[in-house]
């Protein structure tokens, strides 16, 4: 797939050259809370959004079921061309647990910093280091443990006409901090995908969300479509991930962010 | 590196999860009980030989398991095999006691959840301190059941002058998804005995199902025990790492943990909780120290307040029923509950700066009222006054001579039945009067074990005095006897031996249970009283779970030559499991009974093997080796209706067994098709019990539901003989011996041979009865008039069905119905109807022959079996699976739709998934013959079956069923 996107882009556009509010990049729809393991986008930009986001998982046959209900507030500052920094709250964050016994909390979830870093040559093919921590600001969900987690990856991004590919592959890392269970756990996240963007205003997406080793051998193989719309500096993205195969249970996840590029 | 530290740092306890030499830290540092001598403390395995560490009946350890105790208490940990009830190991508090009290407990375990994967699974065992160094601990580490990724541990601790243990347990979640945790600790209380108190309801709790339990849960300070009808010890406990507590009480369990929330992957809970013991019985023995301790771990404070109970007449005090005081605030809320010592004194703990109103209760009454302001200091509140109350001796006759007889005390009139009616705090059905815990010993609810002059005290008035020696003997009835405060009176019931018992029967009860079963709290000796008053011969002990002998309290009583005992066991799941591959919800197979097994007083469930998670067949291998003879009998018990807390009674309905569909011969993967398996690997297909319950319990309100099971397998061709038992847990809950069985075998009490009796109730050479005695034979090919049995005969075509009923006059008979192949094929009303029912004449009922040809049709093989009694309240199958389940509750005369109590409206199907419930025969109006059997039957209405006579009729020499 590398040699053929290296010679299609001999005829394409140069990375990131797009301009507009319409959202680039991988799907915005993540499993694991804070968003770790997502595939970032790679164009430096600076935009504010929010978005609400859910997710179900049901096991029926184990009697539990698992529903999170949230909404983020993220901004994004592009420091330089090349090189842009994040930072995403999430003030609502509605967790419950469903079995014979059900439980339910609501409060502060968790923050989330990201760091964007090209380091390509500003050719068609886009190539960025990215890196995102995860700071435990549940206060009140975690009762004694302080998970801090964090990924680092590289992350490529090709526009040719309409069509765009993206993918990312990194690493994710977990652990508690406190008088609990370290439990230090480290995954490969794996996103490839591929937007076709008819016009200026609307795009369609697809995506394939992957992770090794985190939780299994096979964490997660998932499938995040999304739609996304956009109008002078407004942009918009319905999404979603399905897993298909995994250990993950999580059923599904939606996720609508709109955001607004200064 | 100082991201490592921080990472690796402040590591304690268990918490981590993964540490395989942890030990969990000390609890409840903060308290610390102090005592004269400074005390001792030690901890040890229970070996062999040694001494039982704890006292009581309810007491269970056994070799293997961990004893800590000190010098006021004394608490048994079953061994990690050894697991009790719901407990899917060992782990679990299993005895508790005062040294100097008796031990009240079932057992206490660990769970996090309702799910059977919730419990906990004990793997590790660890003695931490052995007491030399004035601490004993053990530590307990495993994981949840279902969820091998979230480890628990737990520790027990005791020091020299604690009044009860010390636990901690740790829950860590190691899993990717979040858990909810609610880690309690499980209090099993049975149901029939101590009842749970927390400040503000009291004793009295929100019902809920197992749907809705999480709108019962509740913050309370602590939890104690009280009202235990055996003088056992009562229990708190409170937590000393959280400021409340929070659980569900019920009369079966009691949850009481910390606060349930999400348990985040990473994250853990600790649960610090002291639970205490104390030797009295009341709610204020255990709860005074649970305050204590909150005093010390929260800085909640309490003040003693007490007082003297002064009885007008001098007499009773100290016994539950006869006084005791609960006491409220000025809210009404319930703060403790306390019975007087003997000399009438009391004391409690209570919250300061209250107004607290004392309300005194005899036999069930509030009979007055104090008010007392508590401010910071203690308070004597001097003496209060209990109202007098009327002493009756009691004596029985039995053909003229003083022996064991059982005396329902009921009132005369009415209107008076109603003003005396009253439950123990609330809970269980109402007792008039009610003269002790309805399930503690004699005198229990208005039930009184007399042998000779008997003194009971009863609240003043005028009562009806009524015994039966069992169904084969008179009525007695004392009636009018009036008893005012203070005074003594004594009246004497006689009954006389009536000729009804057929030569060649023994008179038999397969289903009793003593205070050995968590359910029951009556003391062996008056159980085996129980045994003698109603003049049962044989007498099965089916406890629950364990095997128990009451051959001391024969021995003690004198009653070897009266009665034989068949050592035996009800098992009862309780550990729900993956049974049924076409539903997702987890099952237990119901109950059953075996006997004889071998009983061993110092052994793991007392010679029981441990019965959970197994199919009926597999169940059957371990209690064959377990000792139970190739002789011996495996009964299937209560075949449909009742479940608890998901826990089906019956194994018919917990398989979904449809009575329309013929059994599947192979295993198809349905529950149905469960039936006749065999699992794999065992020995004995599922379907291999010998007998089943036809009847069961005095009121035999679920007659109609077992009889259509039974006839269902008769005519599947599985032919099994059918009993009638008590299921007797107490002398209140079913009358022991009714219904009882009448068997016909070769061998008599006196020179009684076990394996030939037996021989003959497999062979169901019996009936079943509360009353009526049915005598039936047909002539056969071979010349030979043949009695009931599951053994198939050929018929003499011409020949007739000889027919007998014979009760005793206060026994009621209306009709006999004859039922062929399950269908009610003839109606008979005996016409002869006693003119006295307290009289001795009017014996036989009917005498009749009925041709074979007005009773049977066709040529293929059938069944006949006769039953007499009231006639049967009409019940409908709307479900459509073949067993009755509504009745006409509207009384108009249909059974549709109108009379399900959970429906609003018509479903508009044929069959409907909402039914129920059945109706019950109207109650008798007073002083007819249906009243005067009621009386010493409580609910019941009379009933008996005979076993079928099996005719092969298409002569190849046996019986394979009946083709629909």
């Amino acid at each position: 797939m590398i040699p053929l996107t290296l010679a299609a882009a001999a005829h394409a556009a140069p990375a990131c050259s797009r301009d507009g509010a319409l959202p680039t990049g991988p799907v915005q729809a993540w499993l694991w809370d804070g968003m770790l393991g997502l595939a970032q986008p790679i164009c430096p930009a600076t935009t504010v959004g929010i978005g609400p986001r859910a997710l179900l998982l049901a096991d029926t046959p184990a009697f539990y079921g698992r529903i999170v209900a949230s909404g983020t507030i993220e901004a994004r500052l592009a420091l330089s061309e090349r090189t842009a920094v994040g930072l995403t709250m999430e003030p609502a964050h509605y967790e419950s647990t469903i079995s014979a016994l059900s439980s339910s909390w609501f409060g502060y979830g968790a923050t989330t910093l990201t760091a964007t870093q090209r380091v390509d040559e500003g050719g068609p093919i886009g190539l960025a280091m990215v890196g995102r921590l995860v700071l435990p600001t549940s206060i009140g969900l975690y009762g004694h443990a302080w998970p801090f987690s964090a990924d680092v990856g590289m992350a490529m991004q090709a526009e040719h006409g309409p069509w765009s590919a993206h993918g990312q592959v990194g690493l994710a890392a977990t652990a508690g901090v406190g008088a609990g269970p370290t439990a230090l756990a480290t995954g490969l996240p794996i996103t490839l995908g591929g937007v076709w963007r008819p016009s200026g205003g609307f795009s369609t997406v697809i995506d394939l969300q992957s992770s090794l080793g985190y939780t299994a051998s096979l964490d997660h193989l998932a499938l995040a479509p999304a739609l996304r719309f956009g109008t002078g500096r407004f942009g918009m993205e319905v999404g979603g991930s399905i897993p298909l195969a995994g250990e993950n249970r999580t059923l599904t996840v939606v996720r609508v962010g709109a955001g607004a590029r200064l | 590196m100082l991201l490592a530290a921080l990472f690796i740092a402040c590591k304690i306890g268990c918490l981590t999860g993964t540490d395989d030499q942890c030990v969990v830290p000390s609890p409840c540092e903060g308290v610390a009980f102090t005592c004269e001598d400074g005390g001792t403390v030690e901890v040890y395995v229970l070996q062999e030989g040694d001494p039982l560490p704890v006292l009581g009946q309810n007491v269970l350890a056994s070799p293997g398991d961990i004893v800590l105790r000190n010098g006021h208490v004394a608490a048994v940990v079953d061994g990690l095999d050894h697991p009790h009830y719901t407990a899917p190991t060992g782990g679990s508090l299993l005895d508790l006691a005062p040294v100097d009290g008796t031990d009240g407990l079932r057992n206490i375990f660990q769970a996090t959840g309702l799910l059977p994967g919730d419990a906990v699974n004990y793997t590790e065992v660890r003695i931490l301190e052995t007491g030399e160094n004035g601490v004993g601990a053990v530590q307990f580490r495993g994981t949840l059941d279902g969820h091998p990724d979230i480890p628990v541990a737990t520790r027990y601790e005791i020091r020299p002058c604690d009044e009860g243990v010390r636990i901690r347990t740790e829950v860590v979640n190691l899993e990717p998804d979040p858990y909810p945790v609610f880690l309690v600790d499980a209090f099993y209380w049975g149901g029939r005995e101590a009842l749970p108190f927390t400040p503000g309801p009291g004793f009295e709790h929100p019902s809920f199902g197992l749907t809705t339990l999480a709108d019962a849960l509740r913050d309370v300070p602590w939890m104690a025990t009280g009202a235990h009808g055996a003088g056992a010890a009562s229990y708190g406990v409170t937590s000393c790492d959280h400021p409340n507590l929070q659980g569900f009480q019920s009369r079966e369990f009691s949850a009481m943990g910390a606060p349930k929330r999400i348990l985040m992957p990473r994250d853990y809970e600790v649960f610090e909780r002291f639970v205490s013991t104390d030797r009295r019985s009341s709610v204020a023995g255990g709860a005074d120290i649970a305050q204590e301790v909150r005093g010390q771990s929260v800085g909640s404070e309490h003040v003693t307040v007490s007082g003297r109970l002064v009885a007008e007449d001098g007499r009773g005090l100290g016994e539950l029923a006869r006084a005791s005081l609960v006491i409220r605030d000025e809210e009404g809320d319930a703060a403790s509950q306390v019975v007087p010592e003997a000399d009438g004194s009391w004391h409690v703990e209570l919250p300061p700066d209250h107004d607290y109103t004392l309300e005194i209760l005899s036999y069930g009454q509030v009979v007055q009222t104090s008010t007392t302001k508590v401010g910071g200091a203690a308070v004597e509140v001097g003496d209060l006054t209990v109202p007098a109350v009327g002493e009756l001796v009691i004596d029985g006759l039995v053909d003229g001579a003083t022996d064991q007889l059982l005396v329902f005390v009921h009132p005369s009139e009415q209107a008076a039945e109603e003003a005396l009616s009253a439950p123990l705090y609330g809970n269980w059905d109402s007792c008039a009067p009610l003269l002790g815990h309805p399930f503690g010993p004699s005198p229990a609810c208005n039930r009184v074990l007399v042998n000779g002059p008997t003194t009971v005290l009863v609240p003043a008035g005028t009562y009806d005095l009524y015994a039966a020696a069992g169904p084969f003997t008179t009525l007695g009835r004392t009636d009018h006897v009036t008893v005012g405060p203070g005074e003594t009176v004594s009246a004497t019931v006689e009954v006389q031996t009536l000729p009804l018992q057929p030569a060649g029967t023994l008179s038999a009860d397969f289903h009793v249970h003593g205070r050995q079963s968590f359910d029951s709290a009556i003391p062996d000796l008056d159980r085996v009283r129980a045994f003698l008053a109603a003049r049962v011969e044989v007498v099965a002990s089916t406890d629950h779970d364990v095997v128990n002998d009451y051959a001391d309290a024969v021995r003690q009583l004198s009653a070897d030559d009266r009665m034989r005992l068949l050592v035996g066991l009800e098992t009862t799941g309780h550990i729900l499991f993956p049974l049924v591959e076409t539903t997702i919800y987890p099952k237990v197979i119901g109950h059953f009974n075996f006997w004889p097994l071998p009983y061993d007083p110092a052994g793991p469930w007392r010679g029981a093997p441990w019965d959970e998670i197994a199919e009926p067949g597999e169940l059957f291998d371990r209690v064959e080796d377990m000792g139970l003879l190739p002789s011996g009998v495996k009964q299937m018990n209560h075949p449909w209706g009742g479940i608890q807390f998901g826990r089906d009674y019956a194994w018919p309905q917990a398989i979904g067994l449809d009575a329309t569909l013929d059994l599947p011969t192979e295993y198809d993967g349905t529950g149905q098709g469960l039936f006749l398996r065999t699992p794999p690997g065992a020995r004995h297909s599922n379907a291999d019990f010998d007998t089943e319950e036809v009847m069961n319990s005095s009121s035999n309100e679920l007659f109609q539901q077992y009889r259509a099971i039974w006839h269902y397998l008769l005519n599947q061709g599985i032919v099994r003989a059918g009993t009638a038992n008590s299921d007797s847990h107490s002398l209140t809950d079913n009358v022991l011996g009714t219904p009882r069985n009448l068997v016909w075998s070769d061998t008599d009490v006196a020179s009684f041979d076990e394996p030939v009796f037996d021989t003959a109730v497999r062979d169901g050479r019996m009936i079943g009865t509360n009353g009526p005695i049915i005598e039936v034979s047909m002539l056969g090919t071979d010349g030979a008039f043949h009695t009931p049995s599951v053994h198939p005969f050929a018929p003499e075509p011409n020949g007739a069905l000889t027919l007998k009923v014979s009760a005793a006059p206060w026994v009621p008979v209306d009709e006999v119905r004859i039922i062929v192949n399950g269908a009610l094929v003839k109606t008979i009303t005996p016409t002869v109807v006693p003119a006295d029912p307290f009289g001795t004449e009017d014996l036989v009922r009917l005498d009749t022959t009925l041709p074979l040809t007005e009773l049977v049709s066709g040529s293929g093989d059938a069944w006949i079996v006769v039953e007499a009694g009231a006639p049967l309240e009409p019940n409908a199958d709307l479900d459509c699976n073949g067993i009755p389940d509504t009745g006409d509750n509207n009384r108009d005369g249909t059974i549709d739709w109108r009379d399900v109590e959970d429906l609003e409206e018509d479903p508009g199907d044929t069959c409907f998934d909402t039914v129920g419930p059945f109706t019950e025969p109207p109650e008798p109006a007073w002083n007819t013959p249906a009243f005067f059997f009621e009386r010493v039957t409580p609910n019941g209405h009379p009933n008996a079956f005979t076993n079928p006579l099996v005719l092969d009729r298409d002569g190849d020499g046996g019986y394979a069923g009946v083709a629909r």
